[in-house]
């Protein structure tokens, strides 16, 4: 009996030792902490004083079971104007998450967040493409130092449900951006990350936001054309990695025509624009693109009411380099039809981007885009009556091809070089039954070429100087109604006989430019001369354009500046051309002036308030005069002695991205007027007396919320009183007063809201984006009965709202 | 047979768009501000002014005469008061008389810069215009050439003289009687143009058309006077309630096989030696080069009742259809011919509807 007792002993024994041995399955799992997966993206205020090198914030972050960072917690702060954008940047982070053994787990660690900025920030230069490679601390080049903050992340994970501290894991690295301030420029308002896709109202569109901002006129139908300090469309510029693009929006409200996730930033001049910029009267908006920083093969897909779209990022050779394509279509062809009869509408545009780092200190990038619309219409509303037979159609499309080397060399010294080639084609028909078909075909190849220098040898030198070079070469084939005449009789109805006409029109400016910045204490002065010499049509003249911008530093949190400057543009291609236009028109100018101040307040809130006033000379207007000709004369029909003036106040009451809460209030109170013959001074057609926006967005757990409120006084309209019948043409004059009214006050409330969550592999976000909420109805302009003797309002915008859902692999 | 143009699509508004989506709008698409169609006349309306010679020779003399609507009949006492400008807005007031109204563009009608150049024509159906005689042209043409520069050679304006000739602008006020005073009710202008061209633009002849398979009136039936039509069958002229006909204008006259042909009333419109046309006249292009152009012929129409597929015809469609009221009663239509040179000639036809 012992022996078979001792026997069970000995076997309970070895089982029971067996179960409490670690070998085989029954080791202990192990806990794996998290590890950074997407790198943070930082961008600090402009002229963020230095930092002493080895800063950093210590954080505690909550990293879920997904790795996202759940919560963000300071515990060791460094500086109140950098921490809350460090905490920003922190919570978009994604980590692969914490795991006891191959269970995802929440996990606390702490988190070293190393920040840089050494000197004053530098000038635009386009990031790198990807973030660093996990487990590779990256060391900023030396030229941009202070463009750079390094993110050093020092982990020690700690599993919440434990409590059990865990070992360091390893050093992370990662580049951010810190954008810095211009100094060349009067003002500039910038735009990064979640500000550029999650306003209220702009269904994500980053360009949509400008209209938002102080300065800015609000367009009819949320056109994408912005009236800009008083200036007229034409004269602000939209410029895509330093070269112009002919428009950035799509058809009716559309998108823009570039994928918001390859913009990087968005730079709003609204005026006093640096020397480096040119041939445009009033403000720039120019977009700053970057393929999204990404580690590894991700890709994206997006689909809301309107529209769908893809892209794909692909690093390669060691993340030095990565290709992203993007793809974007409509299908409002298959929505319209529910809303309206005889509207066919498409838009498509796409991009590609190449980018590679050649070495630390150079880096090239070709970025290629294109876009196409199409419209085609047989319906449309008129003076009470409904042109049912007749079909417009209208189409339009770009295309760009941009190639940049940028080297950064020692010596703090900064060497670009880009050039651009691209095509622009427009379209436009009407087709009656029984009238020949009338049609406009403009067709264009654009060349650029920029090569720019910074040196800034010390911080308080800076010098930008470059050459900058923009040709068009310009067909236009039309089927026209033949203008009058001299002294010729309306006819009635419209003129079914049309003349064709095919002309050519060659456009080129060079522009040398140099900008120095001199900083005496807290005076900082930045003279900057642009020289712009235009051949075109009958015209070859040269402008010199002298620009000054000076800031004084009353203390870290005031700053009062003031600017002066010229500058000038072409006047429109359709302006010039033969039989239509005249090639003789000089370009026209302007001389900006701007004061303020700039007010950095605790709570990450920035207040810029301004002063401004554009003096406008040689317009482009309309004429019904003769010119000696030869022996003769010939007509005239645009003459260039235009003027005009804006002035105004701005305000902007901003806060940045921090903590989860971005928002600002921005105030215009402005004036614009031009001069008609005897020097007396009218409005202009889009003044706008009172534009207020107020945006917020608050990001709290996984939603987003934001709401927009925009007011601004009615645009003039010329107050009429009944009408005189013109007795050759059967039409109707208005009898003009003389006397201005306006459109009622403009009102519309915008709401966004977003919801992030984890879908398998995919980060999902959906977005319900709704315009105009209460359905406000607003006028856009008045529409007459044929003899004036009644009108009613054209409304703008209805209520229109967008779900949208996207997938990030 | 065509369906009848309709007012503006009535507003829709959108419930739904996707399922896909919660997207909801309130799209008002195109709406519809309730407006009179032009063709229909509702209210007192000037439909043709006419000169009975529209381009005059220096010191020669126009008569005017004006077609005037008002639904209400005779109701109201309405009299006429004409004016003239000859001052330098007759050379396009020192420009190309470029008109944005044509483009749809809010232009206010000609004015009279200088209160001296109006000429009061006096009161009454008709008015007489004497052209300014070739002294007090000159005279405008010195004017002319200071406001626009000297440089401007004193053979080219001869020139223009000579081949486009210049405007005068004729106005027409309707009034009526109110209780404090004159009320102007509508009120037009039309231009007459005076050169020193040989062969000078007239009207066209006086409007003929066919009401469907109904009839033709024409301004030679017996009894015709001023502008009124009647049916050359001397037959009224009777539509049924709610019929689509068609209106014809300057349907030639059946052949003696019955066909009817359909030739167009202004010929080619084309204006080479080769290939003569109707009439002529003479512009200084946008290029600024003197040219020749062709007359066409518009044809406007209006009524009182029923709807219109088109206000105004033109070569080569120039058809018409009316629809006519589904309600019994009397109906007026109007049919205004324009050469597009300042030639007009008019037509007021009764038609029944049962």
């Amino acid at each position: 009996m012992r022996p078979a007792l001792l026997a069970l002993g000995l076997v309970l024994t070895t089982c029971l030792w067996a179960a409490a041995s670690p070998a085989g399955a029954q080791t202990p799992p192990v806990l794996v902490p998290p590890r950074l997966s997407t790198p943070p993206t930082l961008a600090l205020p402009e002229a963020t004083p230095p930092l002493p090198e080895g800063s950093a914030v210590t954080l505690q972050l909550d990293i879920d079971r997904e790795g996202r960072v759940a919560d963000v917690v300071v515990l060791e702060p460094l500086r109140a104007d950098v921490d809350p954008h460090v905490v920003e940047a922190a919570r978009a982070m994604r980590f692969e998450p914490a795991r006891r053994g191959d269970t995802p787990i929440p996990a606390r660690v702490r988190f070293r967040f190393a920040v840089q900025v050494a000197a004053p920030p530098d000038t635009a230069a386009p990031p790198l493409a990807t973030g660093t490679a996990p487990e590779t601390p990256t060391t900023p080049p030396a030229a941009d130092a202070g463009a750079m903050a390094t993110p050093r992340a020092d982990v020690g994970a700690t599993a919440p449900d434990t409590g059990e501290p865990q070992e360091a894991a390893g050093r992370y690295g990662a580049r951010a951006r810190v954008v810095p301030r211009e100094p060349g420029a009067a003002s500039r308002v910038v735009l990064t990350g979640e500000e550029l896709t999650t306003v209220p109202g702009t269904f994500g569109e980053p360009l949509r936001v400008v209209g938002s901002l102080p300065g800015v006129g609000r367009t009819p139908f949320g056109l994408g054309f912005y009236v800009v300090r008083g200036a007229s469309f034409e004269n602000t510029g939209f410029f895509v990695d330093g070269f112009p693009v002919p428009l950035l929006y799509h058809l009716a409200a559309g998108p823009a025509v570039i994928s918001s996730r390859l913009v990087e930033r968005l730079d709003f001049y609204p005026g006093g624009y640096p020397a480096s910029y040119g041939r445009f009267n009033a403000g720039i908006i120019t977009l700053h693109t970057a393929p999204p920083a990404r580690d590894t093969f991700s890709f994206e897909v997006e689909l809301d009411v309107f529209r769908a779209s893809a892209l794909a990022v692909l690093p390669f050779h060691e993340k030095r380099g990565s290709l992203a394509v993007a793809l974007r279509r409509s299908y409002y062809e298959l929505i319209l039809p529910l809303v309206v009869d005889g509207v066919a509408l498409s838009f498509t545009d796409w991009q590609v981007r190449l980018d590679y780092a050649l070495s630390r200190r150079v880096r090239a990038s070709l970025f290629v885009f294109g876009s196409e619309d199409a419209l085609d219409t047989s319906a449309a509303v008129g003076s009470g009556e409904t042109a049912g037979t007749a079909t417009t159609s209208l189409g339009y499309g770009f295309t760009r091809a941009i190639a940049k080397v940028e080297a950064r060399l020692p010596g703090r010294l900064r060497l670009t070089w880009s050039g651009t080639v691209g095509r622009d084609a427009s379209g436009t028909r009407r087709r009656e039954p029984g009238s020949p078909d009338l049609s406009l075909d403009l067709a264009a190849i654009f060349l650029g070429e920029r090569a720019e220098m910074v040196w800034q040898p010390t911080d308080a030198l800076r010098t930008h100087a470059g050459l900058d070079l923009a040709a068009y070469v310009i067909g236009a084939s039309a089927q026209l109604p033949l203008p009058p005449g001299f002294g010729e009789i309306p006819s009635p109805d419209f003129d079914p006989q049309v003349f064709s006409f095919d002309a050519s029109l060659v456009s080129s400016g060079l522009g040398a430019f140099v900008e120095q910045k001199v900083a005496l204490g807290p005076l900082e002065v930045t003279g900057g001369l642009r020289l712009d010499h235009y051949r075109y049509g009958e015209v070859s003249t040269a402008l010199v354009q002298p620009r000054l911008v000076a800031r004084y530093t009353v203390s870290p949190a005031l700053t009062i500046k003031a600017a002066t400057g010229l500058f000038s543009q072409t006047p429109q291609p359709f302006q010039l051309l033969p039989t239509l236009g005249s090639a003789s028109l000089a370009p026209n100018r302007a001389w900006q002036s701007s004061a303020g101040i700039e007010l950095k307040l605790p709570l990450a809130i920035e207040i810029e308030s301004q002063l401004y006033l554009n003096r406008m000379y040689g317009l482009a207007r309309p004429s019904t005069g003769l010119v000696p000709e030869g022996e003769g004369a010939r007509r005239q029909f645009f003459v260039d002695d235009g003027e005009g003036r804006a002035y105004g106040l701005e305000l902007l009451v901003r806060r940045k991205v921090a903590e989860g809460l971005y928002g600002w209030l921005s105030y215009t109170l402005s004036r614009s007027e031009r001069f008609v013959e005897g020097g007396q001074a009218v409005l202009f057609t889009f003044d706008q007396t009172h534009i207020l926006s107020v945006a917020a967005s608050y990001k709290l757990w996984r939603f987003r919320f934001g709401a927009r409120m925009q007011v601004s006084t009615g645009r003039p309209t010329q107050a009429v009183a009944g009408a005189t019948y013109d007795a050759d043409s059967g039409r109707y004059r208005p009898t003009l007063t003389g006397l201005t009214a306006r459109l009622p006050t403009y009102h519309q409330l915008d709401l966004r809201v977003d919801y992030e969550f984890p879908l398998g592999p995919f980060e999902a976000s959906v977005y319900l984006d709704g315009i105009n909420v209460y359905n406000a109805p607003n006028a856009e302009g008045t529409l007459y009965q044929y003899d004036f003797q009644r009108s009613a309002r054209l409304p703008g915008l209805p209520a229109l709202a967008t779900l949208g859902f996207r997938l990030v692999y | 047979m065509r369906a009848p143009r309709t007012e503006p699509r009535p507003a829709r508004r959108v419930l739904a768009l996707l399922g896909m989506s919660l997207a909801a709008s309130a799209a008002a698409c195109l709406p519809d501000p309730g407006f009179d169609k032009r063709d229909l006349v509702k209210t007192p309306r000037i439909l043709a002014v006419i000169a009975d010679k529209p381009e005059l020779a220096p010191g020669e003399a126009a008569t005017l005469s004006v077609l005037f609507a008002d639904p209400r009949g005779g109701g109201r006492p309405v009299r006429f008061r004409w004016s003239a400008c000859v001052g330098l807005e007759s050379l396009g007031g020192g420009g190309t008389g470029f008109s944005g109204a044509q483009y749809g563009m809010m232009e206010a009608p000609p004015g009279c810069a200088d209160p001296g150049a109006r000429l009061d024509l006096g009161e009454g159906p008709t008015a007489v215009l004497a052209a300014p005689p070739a002294a007090q042209i000159d005279l405008l043409v010195a004017q002319f050439r200071a406001r626009v520069g000297d440089a401007i050679p004193v053979e080219f304006v001869e020139r223009l003289l000579d081949e486009v000739g210049i405007q005068i602008t004729v106005q027409v006020e309707a009034l009526t009687p109110g209780d404090a005073g004159d009320t102007t009710l509508v009120a037009g202008f039309k231009r007459v143009l005076v050169s020193r061209r040989a062969e000078r633009g007239t009207n066209p002849p006086r409007p003929r058309f066919a009401i469907g398979e109904e009839g033709v009136v024409s301004a030679y039936a017996p009894g015709s006077e001023g502008f009124d039509c009647a049916s050359e069958s001397g037959a009224p002229i009777v539509v049924p309630a709610g019929a689509t006909v068609a209106l014809r204008p300057d349907p030639t006259p059946a052949d003696p096989d019955g066909d009817a042909t359909d030739e167009p009333w202004a010929g080619d419109p084309t204006c080479t030696d080769d290939d003569p046309v109707t009439e002529c006249y003479g512009v200084l292009d946008p290029q600024g080069f003197f040219a020749r152009k062709p007359e066409s012929a518009f044809y406007t129409w209006n009524v009182t009742g029923g709807a219109l597929f088109e206000g105004t015809t033109s070569r080569p469609t120039r058809d018409n259809e009316w629809t006519a009221p589904t309600t019994p009663g009397e109906v007026t239509v109007w049919l205004v011919t324009r050469d597009g040179h300042g030639g007009t000639a008019a037509c007021r036809a009764q038609v029944t509807v049962r």
